[in-house]
């Protein structure tokens, strides 16, 4: 009767510790030193404020070894769902794995995981954003043109989608051409030295697509140093607000907002549910949407 | 403190013990305050299971570590480290992708690390450049022959059991911690207990008193630099276990990291002091920095404020200890 008792009494404790706590979610950025990141980390604190659980960001800067031990501190820190930005896809594999063996939920933002069990991964369609960039660019060159091309870090999915689906836009206009194409690393840095090269290498230029805006950035101020803004058109991909002000200058044309505020809320939301025991999307695309001098005009 | 070390070998032998204990009791100090601090902030610090978590976090930098206290006990620089860790990380995945043999991928890093750390240690020795900057170039052409092998992209598919030297356990324990372990136990015994850590030691406190003491001067400053190229591949493969694919940016900043290691850790940049010891403690120090801040939760911007602010602190106490 009396372990019957303490059994019951027990049971009860349990029971209304794990109703009562509040949760605590665990984000794993790859790097804040990207302000695209940021604005997804100040989307989440706002979210975790709004919503009621407690959040931790731990920041990799863009390193996977330092990243998996963040996601095992986290673990060992008793967080309920883990939200994870993978600085690479391959390499977050193991932690994964680790948070599987612990029976933490991950969800994975902007890069998928490659191994272990996801509840979801939230991504842009990448190729979708570089055909509306093409697109747009043919639009804005006349469907004439040199071109060159700022890639991303070489190999990392988002950087070979969207120029796949740059490629695949342009396809329908055969006297687009394009004369360069290197990598900057995602780098604003980077994008500025390497455009130098591309303007020493190829005197007669009229558009750069950068596979970010951060890149993008980069050769702006390339530009602008050579005395050819305005000439050498320029457009970026994720819409980060130093983007948005360089369209309003008119030192950018375009560039594609992913939303990261909507896409981090999206995937914190799907924590919760998932805790709640609710089912999700394995899958989710964030919508996009092109920003020109015109759309900005009319906001 | 420092020249007396080999002035009369006979008298510090009876001392070794205190002085080890003088050495780094200051470090030690801080690492157990350390300790209860996060302890009493974090409700998850002080498990065996976040201790044992820590073990493997350092692992890596320990090793590599060790591998530059030898080098910097000689009076030279390594700054080739991370970016060789990246090369021999690069290197193994090649192989095992290549010969799907775990043996020979380990071997070829391993032979990759060492022929490097070789070249490192012919042209600083008998190229006569300084060790700064031969080392320096080479972690550019090191970094280079990484990213132009893979074409800048990770070498992945790598199959899963080769995960085990830097994901894997025995029993409770990452097996990376123990093969720290025993690199750790390796450089330990031979510099303090052969003849050989007395003569790196001696190099580096007056290479000139060195030389006329008929100590081969350059075999040995040769020796540290191998060392350092094979516990940096030794490093680079556990990185590539650990994530199971080989990224040719792996390391990068290492050099950093490790150097901070092994100077707070005691040792001397200009040769001489320094114990493997100490640069455990220095390791350890950093480790237990990083995972008590990710378990507290301390910001992402704040982390690396807090972690710079709590090694100088810790530079200056050791200093004002030790004297």
């Amino acid at each position: 009767m009396k372990k019957v008792v303490v059994l019951v009494l027990l049971s009860l404790v349990v029971f209304s510790l794990g109703f009562s706590a509040t949760k605590t979610i665990g984000f794993c950025v790859s790097t804040l030193a990207n302000p695209f990141f940021v604005t997804m980390k100040d989307a989440a604190e706002a979210t975790a404020k709004e919503m009621g659980f407690t959040l931790i960001v731990l920041d990799a800067q863009d390193s996977p070894e330092r990243q998996i031990s963040q996601v095992q501190d986290l673990i060992i820190r008793n967080v309920d769902a883990l939200v994870i930005n993978p600085v690479d896809s391959d390499a977050i594999g193991t932690a994964v794995l680790e948070a599987n063996r612990y029976n933490v939920p991950v969800i994975t933002v902007t890069r998928p995981s490659r191994m272990g069990k996801t509840m979801q991964h939230l991504d842009i369609d990448n190729s979708q954003a570089g055909r509306l960039i093409g697109e747009e660019l043919a639009k804005v060159l006349g469907g004439k043109g040199r071109v060159a091309i700022l890639e991303g870090i070489p190999g990392a999915p988002s950087a070979v989608e969207r120029q796949r689906g740059f490629l695949e836009a342009l396809e329908d206009f055969p006297d687009i051409q394009v004369v360069s194409s290197l990598t900057a690393n995602y780098s604003r840095e980077q994008g500025a030295n390497v455009m130098e090269d591309i303007l020493q290498a190829n005197p007669f230029l009229d558009a750069v697509y950068a596979h970010n805006d951060q890149m993008a950035l980069g050769a702006v101020r390339t530009i602008a140093a050579a005395g050819r803004t305005g000439e050498i058109k320029v457009f970026g991909i994720d819409a980060i607000d130093d983007a948005i002000s360089a369209i309003l200058k008119g030192e950018m044309s375009a560039t594609v907002k992913q939303q990261p505020g909507l896409q981090i809320q999206m995937a914190l939301e799907s924590a919760l549910k998932v805790l709640a025991k609710e089912t999700v999307e394995q899958l989710v695309i964030v919508p996009l949407k092109l920003i020109t001098s015109e759309v900005l005009s009319e906001e | 403190m420092n020249h007396s070390t080999h002035k009369n070998t006979k008298d510090s032998h009876s001392h070794r013990f205190f002085k080890l204990l003088r050495g780094e009791f200051g470090l030690f100090l801080i690492l157990v305050v350390l300790l209860i601090t996060f302890s009493l902030l974090s409700p998850f610090f002080f498990s065996s299971r976040n201790l044992l978590n820590i073990t493997r976090q350092i692992s890596i930098t320990l090793i590599v570590a060790i591998g530059m206290t030898f080098v910097i006990l000689t009076g030279e620089i390594d700054l080739s480290v991370g970016s060789l860790a990246a090369l021999a990380g690069v290197t193994t995945a090649a192989t095992l992708v290549a010969t799907q043999s775990i043996f020979l991928a380990i071997l070829a890093g391993l032979a990759m690390g060492m022929g490097v750390g070789f070249i490192n240690g012919l042209l600083t020795v008998y190229g006569r450049v300084q060790s700064f900057i031969v080392t320096l170039a080479m972690l550019g052409v090191a970094r280079g022959m990484a990213l132009v092998w893979t074409g800048g992209r990770p070498i992945s598919q790598l199959s899963e059991s080769f995960s085990f030297f830097g994901a894997g356990y025995v029993g409770p324990i990452p097996a990376s911690s123990l093969i720290a372990g025993i690199v750790f136990c390796v450089g330990l015994f031979f510099l303090n207990q052969t003849k050989h850590g007395v003569y790196i030691r001696s190099i580096g406190a007056n290479r000139e008193a060195a030389r006329l003491s008929a100590i081969p001067v350059k075999k040995y400053r040769l020796i540290a630099f191998l060392v350092s190229g094979l516990l940096s591949g030794l490093g680079g493969i556990l990185i590539t276990s650990r994530l199971l694919s080989a990224q040719p940016t792996a390391g990068e900043g290492m050099e950093l990291n490790v150097i901070a290691a092994v100077i707070l850790g005691g040792a001397s940049l200009s040769g001489g002091i320094g114990t493997v010891f100490g640069t455990l403690l220095g390791a350890m120090i950093i480790g237990v920095i990083d995972n008590g801040m990710n378990l507290i939760g301390v910001s992402a911007f704040f982390q690396q404020i807090v972690k710079g602010a709590i090694i100088l602190i810790a530079v200056l106490i050791k200093r004002n200890n030790s004297q």
